[in-house]
């Protein structure tokens, strides 16, 4: 496992403290409806046949994201470039046989997907997504294994890393052959997390079982809607509406 | 003021964007040594003022329009060279994304508004207050202000003469055999009227008018004391006193939120920043109301009923650029939610820009 994954899958656990000391607790929107409204996005976004929605939603996105800290702005960006390159570059074959606007709608969508999802990982923390996973009644054992794969790929790859590092230290030879060595000692390395891995599964289950935990995720009842969330449900019907709007006049031009 | 693509000759434009490679790079060096790295998104917010200032269309009689610029008023918050970068970053992304201006005649226009602009404006606004002063060290607010207005004045005409003196010695310099100019066919007893009317009365006003209006509104807010002692405009003592003061070196900008620890100030400073750019995106449909197009920005199907009486041979065959919200409209939107669109596009993707420079600068650091 690269340090590139783990710091990956760092991000994605991170719980982001510049981000959360700036957003004010009164005007926090639960993650649920946050994760119900990237969604729907989504699914609008890919389902809109014209660049007037789509261009709507990128300027709204991109207001939001300038609102962010720089290193989460770095973050979003980073994780957005290669996505976005793939899917031009798939679409490329479309410039040369005269339709370049494919490329551009195409390449236009995959962003906006991966911004409304980058700049959701950064204003909600993996567990507050878990819960929200709950909430949409996801099923329980879904969830956990969900949960237990980003954990246990944290863990493992943290783990494969200090060995992989043990294994460079303890062969003090010129590159070439350090990476023979190196890649000679990847079965063992992968051979070893393998076991350690099925011990910490143990472990884990047994924890589980000590704190009574067996998979079932409570559904916590979110409460009364706050006026920040009322208003946020506005959003639903209005990008509809929206969306409506643009299809029709899409259809009529 | 925005020169388009094929009205100047390639080599003028090789030779505008050569001018401006030093212009660039000895600014882009004094704002990495002078300017804090946590200043360095507040070039971002100038860029923005100076973009939705460039949205504001403003009719004149006889068909024309023309637009306030900021450079002078960029030049007085953050200092010339920062200017220069803010004005090169807002006119990069409205050639780019907009079609405003073109790609080849980047340099051109970066002469005239990024680096003529802000550095004649605020040479002048710092005579003025010299001037006005009479050796008294005090400085008042009704001086500054006088002093900007002037600035700004001199600043955008200079400018408008770059731009005039530019397009005038095209027909000059390239001609077909036919003795038709093959780019611009105005010269320069034609271009220097037109651009200096407009710009000498009311496109010169209404550059004063804004500066004046952004630079008093920020002036009430603690913004303006953070922006305009940007670090170039005092003694290098002085900045690296101020460098070393936390408590000085915290911005106002929606970026505030990167420094957990900003004051309360700061804090209110952002959202005087915030409020302003609001209102001016909301408010840049306004710039509809001027119809018409400004003096040397026609297209290629306009250029010939404007009194040349034909078209030249160089625009014709020349490079042509499809922008992704061309002239600030989304098609089949109404053009008021298309120039909105376009503002909140602009102005977060220039705010964009500059945080990331910044957070690189504070990683290098």
């Amino acid at each position: 496992m690269s340090l590139r994954i783990l710091r990956l899958i760092g991000a994605l656990l991170r719980n982001d403290a510049a981000v959360k000391n700036t957003n004010d607790k009164k005007l926090q929107i639960r993650a649920g409806l946050r994760l119900f409204a990237v969604l729907y996005t989504i699914l609008l976004c890919a389902l809109s046949r014209n660049a007037v929605f789509t261009v709507t939603v990128l300027a709204v996105l991109l207001l939001r994201l300038s609102m962010l800290p720089a290193p989460a702005i770095r973050r979003v960006v980073s994780r957005t470039v290669l996505p976005v390159l793939f899917a031009a570059l798939i679409c490329l074959p479309a410039v040369f046989l005269g339709h370049p606007g494919t490329m551009l709608t195409v390449s236009m969508k995959v962003l906006e997907s991966v911004l409304l999802l980058s700049l959701l990982g950064e204003e909600c923390s993996w567990k507050e997504l878990t819960d929200a996973l709950a909430v949409l009644h996801l099923p329980d054992v879904f969830i956990l294994t969900l949960d237990m794969t980003v954990r246990f790929l944290v863990i493992l790859g943290r783990l494969s890393v200090s060995l992989t590092e043990s294994v460079e230290l303890r062969s003090p030879a010129d590159t070439a052959r350090r990476w023979k060595q190196a890649l000679r000692a990847a079965g063992g390395i992968l051979g070893t997390t393998f076991l350690l891995s099925q011990r910490m599964a143990q472990q884990t289950s047994e924890a589980m079982e000590l704190r009574g935990f067996e998979g079932e995720y409570r559904r916590k009842r979110g409460g009364r809607l706050r006026f920040p969330e009322g208003l946020f449900l506005l959003l639903f019907p209005i990008l509809m509406a929206f969306f409506v709007f643009c299809e029709r006049s899409a259809g009529a031009g | 003021m925005h020169i388009p693509d094929n009205y100047l000759s390639p080599q003028t434009c090789a030779v505008m964007t050569a001018v401006m490679v030093p212009v660039w790079a000895v600014s882009i060096r004094r704002v990495k040594r002078e300017i804090p790295k946590e200043k360095i998104p507040m070039l971002g917010v100038g860029a923005a003022f100076s973009f939705l200032g460039m949205m504001f269309n403003v009719p004149l009689p006889g068909g024309t329009t023309g637009h306030a610029v900021g450079g002078t008023l960029l030049s007085a918050l953050l200092g010339p060279y920062a200017a220069c970068i803010s004005i090169t970053a807002a006119l990069l992304l409205q050639a780019l994304l907009f079609g405003d201006g073109g790609i080849l005649s980047f340099g051109a226009n970066c002469f005239n508004m990024a680096f003529v602009m802000p550095f004649v404006g605020y040479a002048v606004m710092k005579a003025m207050e010299r001037l006005l002063s009479h050796g008294s060290k005090e400085k008042t607010s009704g001086r500054r202000l006088l002093s900007l207005g002037i600035g700004s004045y001199v600043g955008i005409n200079a400018a408008a003469l770059c731009a005039a003196i530019e397009f005038g010695i095209q027909p000059m310099l390239f001609r077909d055999a036919s003795g038709n100019a093959l780019y611009c066919p105005y010269d320069l007893r034609i271009s220097i009227p037109a651009m200096m009317i407009g710009h000498l009365t009311v496109f010169g006003l209404a550059e004063v008018a804004y500066s004046l209006a952004v630079y008093a509104f920020l002036e009430k807010t603690p913004a303006a004391g953070l922006m305009q002692d940007s670090g170039l405009t005092r003694g290098k003592a002085e900045r690296k006193e101020k460098q070393l003061d936390p408590q000085q070196n915290g911005i106002g900008v929606p970026d505030a939120i990167s420094k957990p620890e900003v004051s309360a100030e700061s804090r209110k400073s952002g959202r005087g920043i915030a409020a302003l750019l609001t209102a001016l995106i909301v408010l840049t449909p306004l710039g509809l109301l001027a119809e018409g197009t400004a003096w040397g920005e026609w297209g290629t199907d306009e250029i010939a009923a404007q009194g040349a009486g034909y078209t030249p041979a160089g625009m014709l065959q020349g490079f042509d650029w499809s922008a992704l919200l061309p002239d600030y409209s989304v098609a089949g939107l109404p053009g008021w939610f298309g120039y909105i669109l376009s503002a909140v596009i602009g102005v977060s993707l220039i705010i964009i820009m500059f945080k990331l420079i910044g957070g690189r600068e504070s990683k290098a650091a």
